[in-house]
């Protein structure tokens, strides 16, 4: 039990004193004569004293007088006693949603078991307490606000599902944060196994932090790796636990078996393997048919054949609006480098140079934001400020795109030379240059505010298309929970891997998916024919599904606790047993007196 | 108060002391004793035996039935009454005193025992007994009933009684009235009937000693000078006062009756005409 104030107790002291002081009164007596004192028992119950000093005759009355001072004192202090439970006061809940959730090591999953831990604090939620709900996946989601209202917070609990995503546990504790920080005795209660990146820059404020760490074994399998290249496919399987496993590596094409064999490996081991593909199939897959506790680490997938995917080099400073543009495409496999020397380019399909000098490179693709080092320009000056011309008809990069109100601030000028053009101008000069092998723009997007429009990732996604190869109906390779877009103009189906189909409406031509969050073969049913994707989850990180005891913030390790307590106010039971205290010394007294 | 009202005489006269055995007395009086005596009233025959008084041979008897019987005769012996009344200051308490309808009690057995001709002793308690014997000393007697004080009316109870016993001439009826509130009276009382006595205990109570009104913390003080104590005068006190006085007016009851004697609680407040027809009278005290 603890005391909110304690200090309170102090007042015992003297209220103690002061009774004692009470019963060291003497009484006052009436005389009365009576005829026969013999017949009367010695027997005095000091109830009442009003005058000179005694010895104090501490009776039954006396404990109970003090019993109920103490009670009523240490009401005051607020007592609260620790219970097991999460709930009380404001408490927010970060339920971890990533793919380690769903190991099944605590039944049925660690995900059911961290949702019961919810459902058991509505239960227990009292008028006045409030929860909140923060769904930590790929991006952070509140579930419900601060709320009391259980019955529409228990349903929105069970909407939540687990993902075979990686979770950013950082970003849902700030959110977590920045809704109890403020709070003192508000608690953020992370319900995860811990299985996940470091926390970084998270900070409770005046809230208490409680990471409850849900989890018990560590027994998995995992496809490491299944990459193509050329007609040789190489697949490792690998044992992320502690102990001795056995499975069977089972790989095919298009849904023809391919190989098959049956594995032991230790902890920790890997079983690599090297597959020759037939000249015929699009999609390659390769799962661990085994009793570990995490299944979905278990498949994956890819695409045979180039189409597929599309690797980008981005050479610059670092630009996040450029990297989460350019990771929307699910085709881009994307590289970054502050610089890049011309024999390592190789094997990227396209090279971007953003506001950095361009290397002469045997890229295939090249893009040079700023233009610096084009071959494809001559600078002849430079302007400080200039906008979009409008009047003139942008070309296909800048299809759909809107510059007006857009702001560059230092461009070049420029003239395009050797088979360059313009396909876009501002009023400083030529603003996009398409070059033999790929563009040119006269400004940083740094440099201007761009980036903050809703063009940009459009003009950027048109840039890549311009400069893939056709790709038509290849696979396309997602990791869980990755949102995506392609341009597509009609209705589609996407077909589940569980084969549940969801009618999807394009919005101005283009196709965002953003529920792709569990691993499988996805099927868009095109126009034109079916577009798989494919979801794949390849983490290390949560394919090690040892529950983590530990935290690791940026603040420092914070331990979990396995049977979280919480504080409850215990001032109701305490008045009662003073009231229970009071009455029966003022029956005691009545019978006394 | 030194006259018995006239309906209470009316009430009395004519009746005589019933004891429950027979006294020889020290002077021939008019109550006739069971043992065979030499007074003119014949009462039976018997066989004559050897060492009997010849005089009391029935010749006529001997004459007719050829068989030796002596004459035996009723012998009129006066009956000694102690009359003691307690004066201590325990029967000045209660509503109404105590002494009141003691002493009139007192007056009034005195007088029928005078009257019925038997020969009285004692008077109050603590003061010096005399003897009294036939009508025209009812007025001297009564006298010593009302008179107040003297040097032993500072001993206790118990005292009191070891000195009037001491001061019987012979055994007889005692007829204590009294409340026997002391601690050691039933004990002192058992020790009487031992002499020979036959005890009569009219014990006078209070109703406020049957039910105290008392409530609070109280410092009692005895009223004869026994100390005092606090008391919280609770239910539970309260109980306990009432067991005990149950527990010593028991005993007071047997003390007296196991001796042979009577018995007879009376409230202070009753009618003393209602209390001479239904303990004495009903109870055959008198007759």
């Amino acid at each position: 039990m603890s005391l909110v104030n304690s200090g309170l107790l102090a007042w015992l002291a003297p209220l103690g004193a002061a009774l004692v002081l009470l019963y060291m009164l003497r009484m006052k007596r009436r005389d009365v004569v009576v005829p026969a004192l013999f017949l009367w028992p010695d027997r005095t119950e000091d109830v009442r004293a009003n005058t000179f000093i005694q010895r104090p005759r501490l009776s039954l009355l006396f404990w109970l007088q003090l019993l109920v001072f103490t009670l009523l004192v240490l009401a005051l202090a607020k007592p609260q006693i620790r219970q097991e439970g999460l709930s009380g006061g404001l408490t927010v809940f970060v339920l971890d949603v990533s793919a380690s959730m769903s190991a099944t090591d605590v039944r049925p999953s660690r995900f059911a078991a961290a949702r019961q831990v919810v459902e058991s604090a509505l239960d227990t939620l009292r008028p006045g307490e409030r929860l909140a709900l923060i769904e930590a996946g790929v991006e952070p989601r509140v579930v419900f606000p601060l709320q009391n209202d259980t019955g529409t917070q228990r349903r929105l609990l069970r909407e939540v599902e687990p993902t075979d995503t990686e979770a950013d546990l950082s970003q849902a504790l700030r959110l977590a944060g920045a809704l109890v920080g403020t709070e003192p005795g508000a608690r953020i209660v992370l319900l995860s196994d811990g299985v996940s990146e470091p926390v970084r820059d998270f900070n409770p404020g005046k809230a208490k932090f409680v990471f409850h760490s849900i989890g018990t074994g560590d027994r998995n399998l995992r496809i490491a790796t299944l990459g193509v290249r050329d007609r040789l496919a190489y697949v490792e399987a690998e044992n992320t636990s502690g102990t001795q496993l056995s499975g069977q590596l089972v790989v095919e094409i298009d849904g023809q078996l391919l190989d098959s064999r049956r594995f032991v490996l230790g902890p920790g081991k890997t079983l690599g393997k090297t597959l020759t593909l037939p000249r015929e199939g699009q999609i390659i897959t390769a799962r661990i048919v085994a009793t570990d506790q995490l299944s979905a680490d278990n498949f994956a997938s890819a695409a045979i054949g180039p189409a597929g995917r599309l690797r980008v080099l981005l050479v610059g400073r670092g630009n996040l609006f450029l990297e989460r543009a350019l990771t929307l495409d699910p085709r881009v496999t994307l590289d970054r480098a502050s610089a890049v020397p011309p024999d390592q380019a190789e094997g990227y399909d396209i090279v971007i140079f953003d506001g950095v000098t361009e290397t002469a490179l045997r890229a295939p693709r090249v893009v040079n934001f700023g233009g610096l080092g084009s071959q494809w320009i001559t600078v002849t000056g430079e302007a400080k400020t200039s906008e979009a011309k409008l009047d003139v008809s942008p070309g296909p990069p800048l299809e759909g795109v809107d510059l007006s109100g857009v702001y560059f601030g230092r461009t070049l000028r420029v003239k395009p030379k050797g088979g360059a053009e313009t396909v876009a101008e501002s009023t400083a000069g030529p603003l996009v240059i398409r070059t033999p092998n790929g563009f040119v723009t006269s400004f940083q997007p740094l440099e201007s505010d761009f980036p903050l429009q809703v063009g940009f990732p459009i003009f950027i996604a048109n840039l890549i298309d311009a400069l893939a190869p056709e790709s038509g109906l290849a696979p396309i390779e997602v990791k869980p929970g990755q949102p995506m877009s392609l341009a597509i103009n009609s209705p589609v189906t996407l077909v589940h891997p569980d084969q549940t189909r969801q009618r999807l409406t394009p919005n101005d031509g283009t196709l965002v998916l953003r529920n792709l969050d569990k691993v499988g073969i996805y099927g868009l049913e095109l126009a034109d024919g079916r577009r798989s994707i494919l979801v794949t989850m390849a983490s290390p990180t949560e394919s090690k599904i040892a529950p983590q005891v530990l935290l690791e913030t940026t603040a420092g390790r914070i331990e979990a606790v396995r049977a979280p307590t919480q504080l409850a106010d215990f001032v109701v039971p305490v008045l009662i047993a003073a009231l229970v205290a009071l009455i029966t010394e003022w029956v005691f007294f009545m019978r006394k007196s | 108060m030194n006259a018995i009202p006239s309906e209470l005489q009316r009430l009395l006269s004519g009746l005589r002391f019933q004891p429950r055995r027979r006294f020889r007395g020290s002077y021939r009086g008019e109550r006739a004793v069971t043992q065979r005596g030499t007074s003119t009233e014949f009462r039976d025959h018997r066989e004559y035996g050897e060492g009997d008084d010849l005089r009391h041979l029935d010749w006529n008897a001997l004459a007719r039935l050829d068989s030796a019987l002596t004459k035996t005769y009723r012998d009129d012996q006066d009956l000694l009454v102690a009359i003691w009344l307690d004066g201590s200051a325990s029967m000045r308490m209660g509503t109404p005193e105590k002494f009141g309808l003691a002493q009139l009690l007192a007056m009034a057995l005195g007088w029928t025992a005078l009257t019925g001709g038997e020969r009285v002793s004692g008077g109050r308690l603590g003061q010096p007994h005399r003897s009294y014997r036939g009508r025209s000393l009812r007025s001297a007697f009564l006298q010593a009933l009302t008179s107040e004080g003297s040097a032993r009316s500072q001993l206790d109870l118990i005292d009191q009684m070891r000195h009037a016993q001491i001061a019987l001439p012979h055994s007889g009826v005692i007829v204590l009235v009294t409340d026997g509130m002391h601690p050691d009276f039933p004990r002192t009382l058992a020790t009487l009937p031992k002499s020979g006595n036959e005890v009569w205990l009219l014990q006078v109570l209070s109703r406020e000693e049957l039910e105290p009104d008392l409530e609070g913390d109280l410092r009692l003080v005895d009223c004869e000078g026994h100390g005092s104590h606090d008391v919280t005068a609770n239910s539970a006190t309260l109980t306990e006062y009432r067991r005990r006085l149950d527990a010593h007016l028991l005993a007071c009851e047997q003390a007296a009756v196991r001796g042979g004697g009577r018995y007879a609680r009376i409230l202070a407040d009753e009618d003393p005409v209602t209390v001479i027809k239904s303990n004495l009278l009903r109870g055959g005290w008198l007759a």
